[in-house]
Parts: C-alpha cells; sequence; structure tokens
C-alpha cells in the first residue's frame, strides 16, 4: 500500500469519527434543555404545517444557534489553517494579527451609531470590510522587499491589533454612562453563543459558504503558497491574483463568526496545527477536517458550557482559557509537534 | 529541433540599487551553460528575473523568439523552472507531493498526479534523481542534499525545456555533486537548455559547455572556460592569482597561504 492509500485511509478513518462527533453533538446541542422533548417537537410540527406561529424552542433557537456554532467553529479553523499557509507562518490566525480586532471595531461602531437597528446587514457588513481592511493593513506594513518576514508579520499583527484594541476600548470609556449600549457590547465582544437566532444564521451563513467554497476551490493554490512566493511563482501560481482572493474568503470567514458571536480567540491558531500533526499538511485534507474538528469543538465547548450551566463565562471565554492553555503545551512539546 | 533563449539587456533594480545591469545573453538547447561569479555577483537574481519570479525592470526573455514573460505563469512555468538554493518549504510535506506539485502548470489537483499517466512521470523524475526510496519521506526531515535532488525531480516534474539551476550542488557531498552535475549534463545532452549558477571553477570548467561570468551585477565575460579564465578575470572577478599544481593537487583548487595577502587557484 502506498503513502497516499495510507493518507486517505486515515483521512476517511478521521472524517467519520468526526463526523460522528458532530452528528452527537448537534442531536445534544438540539435536544438539550429544561422543555419536554415531545412539547417542542409537536409543537414544531404544527408550526411547520402552518397551524401555530408561536415561539419554538427547537425552530427558532436551537436550529438557528447550532448553524451558528457549525459555521463559527469551521470559519475560525478553516482561515486559520489558510492564513498560515498563505503567510507561510505557523502563528498566523485571524486573532493574533489582529484581523479580528478590525471587524470587531467597526461592529462597536456600527452598535454606537445604532446602524443595526436601521440596516439589517450592516453588523456583517462592518465584520467582514473590517477584517479585510485590517488584513490588508498588516500584509501591506509586514512585506518587506520581495516577502513578509515572520517576525514582522507577528509584531505589525500585536501592534495593530494593540491599537484596535485601544480605540475600542477609548469608544467603550467614552460611552461608560450608557448602560444597554455597554451591556451588548460586553456580551458581544466576549463570544457568547446566547440567544441567537435566525437573524444571526442570515448574518452569517452566506459568507461562511462563500468563504470556506473559496478556500476549497483554491486548495491546491494554498499548498503551493505555504512553500513562499517566490516558489509559487516558480510553480505557475498568479500568487497576487489569488493572494487578493484568499484574503477575500478569509475576511468573509472571520467577519461572519464576528458578527454572528463575537470574538473568539485562539480557535484559529491552535487547530490547524493539531489536523496538520495527524493528517499532513495538504490542504484538499486539512480544510475539511478543520470544518469538521472546528464545528466539532466549538458545538462541544457550547454544550459543555450549557450542560455545567457555566453563566460567569461565555464560549469566547471558554475558547481563550482552553486554546491558551494548549497554545503554551505546544509551544513546550517536543520540536515534532511544533513543526506542523 | 534547436531552441534558444535569450536574455536582452535584462536589468533589475531594488530600492534604487541595481542588482543586475544590462546582462544579455544566448543559451543554445543541448547545452550546460555555466553562470560563474562569486557571492553577491547578481547570479540568483538572474535566473529569479530569467524565469519572471522577479518581474525585469528592463529588458526581455526571448524563447524561441518570442517574449517569454508576457504569457500566462502557468505557460512560462511549462517552459523555464528553477531549482531554488537551499529548498527549505515551512510547512512539512511529503516528497511525492511536493514532486507532485510540479504538475500544478498541466493540473491544478496536482495531488491527484501520483495516479496514471503523471504518476509514471513523477516516478520516472525521482528514479532519475535517485530519490523513489525517499518519496513517503517529509520533506523537511531530508538532508539538504537529498532535498536538493527532489527539488531537481520537481523541476523535471514541469517538462520544461529550460531548467534553471541555483547553486545546485552548494550543500552536497562529492559522490552526489559529480552524480548532480552528470545529470546536469545528460538533460543537456537530451535536448534541454540546463543553465546552473556556481561558483565552484572545478565543476564549471569540467562540466559546462559555456559560461558566462559575472561580477557586480554585470556579464563581464561570456564563452568557454578556457577562453576566459585568464589571470587577469580571475583578479578581478574572485581576487585570486593563478599558480602551476603541484602534482598531489586538484586543479583549480584555491589555497591561502599564511605568507601571502591574496588567495591562489592551481591551474
Amino acid at each position: 500500500m502506498n503513502i497516499h492509500s495510507k493518507k486517505q485511509r486515515s483521512f476517511t478513518r478521521l472524517n467519520s469519527i468526526l463526523m460522528s462527533l458532530l452528528l452527537l453533538f448537534s442531536i445534544l446541542t438540539l435536544a438539550a434543555g429544561d422543555t419536554p422533548w415531545n412539547l417542542i417537537w409537536n409543537d414544531a410540527l404544527q408550526k411547520m404545517q402552518g397551524y401555530s406561529s408561536t415561539w419554538n424552542p427547537l425552530l427558532d433557537e436551537r436550529i438557528p444557534r447550532l448553524i451558528v456554532i457549525i459555521c463559527t467553529g469551521a470559519s475560525l479553523a478553516v482561515s486559520g489553517a489558510v492564513m498560515q499557509a498563505l503567510f507561510h507562518n505557523p502563528l498566523a490566525s485571524p486573532n493574533v494579527l489582529g484581523i479580528s480586532c478590525g471587524g470587531g471595531l467597526l461592529v462597536v461602531l456600527v452598535f454606537v451609531l445604532e446602524w443595526h437597528l436601521k440596516y439589517p446587514f450592516a453588523i456583517p457588513i462592518a465584520a467582514f470590510a473590517g477584517s479585510l481592511l485590517t488584513l490588508l493593513l498588516v500584509y501591506s506594513l509586514s512585506r518587506t522587499k520581495r516577502e513578509v518576514e515572520l517576525s514582522t508579520l507577528i509584531l505589525t499583527g500585536i501592534a495593530i491589533s494593540t491599537l484596535l484594541f485601544a480605540i475600542q476600548g477609548a469608544i467603550m470609556y467614552a460611552l461608560r454612562d450608557h448602560w444597554m449600549l455597554i451591556q451588548t457590547l460586553t456580551e458581544w465582544e466576549a463570544g457568547s453563543t446566547f440567544d441567537r437566532n435566525w437573524n444571526h444564521v442570515h448574518m452569517q451563513l452566506p459568507l461562511t459558504l462563500v468563504g470556506l467554497y473559496g478556500c476549497w476551490f483554491y486548495r491546491s493554490e494554498i499548498d503551493i503558497l505555504a512553500l513562499g512566493e517566490e516558489e509559487a511563482k516558480n510553480l505557475g501560481v498568479e500568487v497576487e491574483k489569488i493572494r487578493w482572493r484568499l484574503f477575500l474568503c478569509v475576511a468573509l470567514l472571520t467577519g461572519g463568526s464576528i458578527a454572528a458571536v463575537g470574538m473568539i480567540a485562539f480557535f484559529g491558531l491552535v487547530l490547524p496545527h493539531l489536523v496538520r500533526y495527524v493528517q499532513g499538511p495538504a490542504n484538499h485534507h486539512l480544510i475539511p477536517l478543520c470544518i469538521l474538528v472546528g464545528s466539532t469543538s466549538f458545538a462541544a465547548m457550547d454544550l459543555l458550557l450549557r450542560t455545567l450551566e457555566i453563566h460567569a463565562l461565555s464560549i469566547g471565554n471558554i475558547s481563550a482559557i482552553l486554546g491558551g492553555i494548549f497554545f503554551l503545551i505546544l509551544m513546550r512539546s517536543p520540536h515534532r509537534m511544533r513543526e506542523y | 529541433m534547436e531552441h534558444n533563449l535569450i536574455a536582452q539587456s535584462l536589468s533589475y533594480t531594488l530600492k534604487g540599487k541595481p542588482l543586475i545591469n544590462e546582462i544579455s545573453l544566448e543559451f543554445k538547447s543541448g547545452f550546460l551553460h555555466g553562470i560563474l561569479g562569486p557571492n553577491g555577483s547578481g547570479k540568483s537574481t538572474f535566473l529569479k528575473t530569467m524565469t519572471g519570479i522577479w518581474k525585469p525592470t528592463a529588458g526581455n526573455i526571448l524563447w524561441n523568439g518570442e517574449p517569454l514573460l508576457n504569457k500566462k505563469r502557468q505557460m512560462i512555468s511549462r517552459t523555464i523552472s528553477l531549482v531554488p538554493q537551499h529548498p527549505l518549504p515551512h510547512f512539512d510535506f511529503l516528497v511525492e507531493d511536493i514532486v507532485a506539485m510540479g504538475r500544478y502548470p498541466y493540473n491544478a489537483y496536482y495531488w491527484n498526479a501520483a495516479n496514471g499517466i503523471e504518476g509514471e512521470i513523477v516516478q520516472q523524475s525521482l528514479i532519475a534523481v535517485d530519490a523513489w526510496h525517499l518519496r513517503e519521506r517529509r520533506v523537511n526531515h531530508l538532508s539538504q542534499g537529498e532535498r536538493q535532488r527532489v527539488y531537481i525531480a520537481r523541476a523535471l516534474v514541469t517538462e520544461s525545456p529550460i531548467l534553471l539551476l541555483d547553486e545546485p550542488t552548494a550543500s552536497l557531498d562529492i559522490r552526489h555533486q559529480l552524480e548532480i552535475w552528470e545529470l546536469l549534463k545528460t538533460f543537456a545532452k537530451n535536448g534541454k537548455i540546463v543553465i546552473a549558477a556556481t561558483h565552484d571553477l572545478a565543476t564549471a570548467e569540467r562540466y559546462c559547455d559555456s559560461l558566462a561570468v559575472l561580477n557586480q551585477g554585470r556579464c563581464i565575460g561570456y564563452g568557454t572556460f578556457s577562453s576566459l579564465m585568464t589571470p587577469d578575470l580571475l583578479y578581478e572577478v574572485f581576487g585570486i592569482v593563478e599558480r602551476p599544481c603541484s602534482p598531489c593537487e586538484r586543479k583549480f583548487s584555491v589555497s591561502l597561504s599564511p605568507t601571502k595577502e591574496t588567495p591562489e587557484i592551481c591551474y
């Protein structure tokens, strides 16, 4: 058996395990709650047949929340994997490079100016535009001579995210007397899946689907770009054109998850490392596995929070805590693990 | 059919500093051409500009009389392929995947190249450079020499008629150095245009059919080794002086005597 057959078998096995886990967590997410299941189900059936218009926990809360969870987990993991390849840098992720902060700042402005009340798609548009502008800013500032240098990229990302965070902090401080607004912003900033509905799905799903399709479509170009820009040109990749399209895809994925859930740290940084460690860096395996690992782990975290009824922490907090710990382990692990 | 590749007044300037300046050279198929020069003379810049990886600031590349760099990137990669110096990928791909990526100009989904007719091209290229046994290894776990051979295999997989190599044997042991140069000679005999940058005078003399000597970004000589290597040129380009070889010395070996200020090359 050659290495490709072995890799394919391992990919199929992993795929099956992750799909089963995702199915399990999805069922648990839909089933978990205080209201008896048969009551919800009967009501949902009536509503679907048009006999009822009352609020139903399954149709109006749990299903949209599940879609938002799956989209967010998949978006963050895939955007992290793509950015790490594009910048040929295993430390790149939407959060580390300040892209989430850029999207976040524009969303804060939308909340402050109350545009979300006038224009239903103001939040996703702002999140997408903020993410894209920050990505372009970090990229152009960190590009010296012909290539993006690893240390310059990370330092530029840290500088930009600190700056954007400071502006966001200044806005929130200036508005500290507006209790309702501050509460909304704090909840959103912490990253939460609480109280998600179809509006959030409408905001996120189109961005996620287009972003994921784009990343999947350019999977071989992402592999070749991971070798470096000069190598990619040498092998026939139209580097500038493809990179620009992939930047758009990353901004769509990050913007979508910021719009629907808020700020989620470390998720996009850590998961691609894990998948690469198990399956290797080739994106025709990495992208589908990141989609599954991302959505499964995000669903598991959400379920954990709800089952244990930990109201003091949001899913964004849990993700940052677990991701931070895992990242430290990764940094201290033997060389072989860190190479991925 | 004989092919020719012409560099016409090729220049590349970075931040106002010319790295190569108005280099004009002609390369014919069936020959192994050497680009000789000391470190920083512009050899790598010349090769990267020839492939269009770095866009020339002036000048042209003509392939059989047609401008090459105006074509689409995939078409350029089908025509000209560069083996980089000291390749070290940021992510640890399988050797077979790295080599199969050479099929990208023909087949965007390169990993399918492991199968069918394209699989045979990948296999033959790996066998040609004695790297078939490495195909299941991770590329960053190979020695520098093994990795160099893998990258030469990738250049072969592109089936491009022009093969450029940047210091192809700089980090190889002597046996693999000779093997690689013999291999390059074979590629040239089979009709490819092979252009290799080197600063090794002995291998240049032994293997290259023609040589272009670069110094400070300019081409200061073009011809056969014997016609070029005058004492004046050796001193001007490499800062070394000629002396006769002793019986046990390898020709063109460079030595620095403690009593003399200038390194010497035995000739």
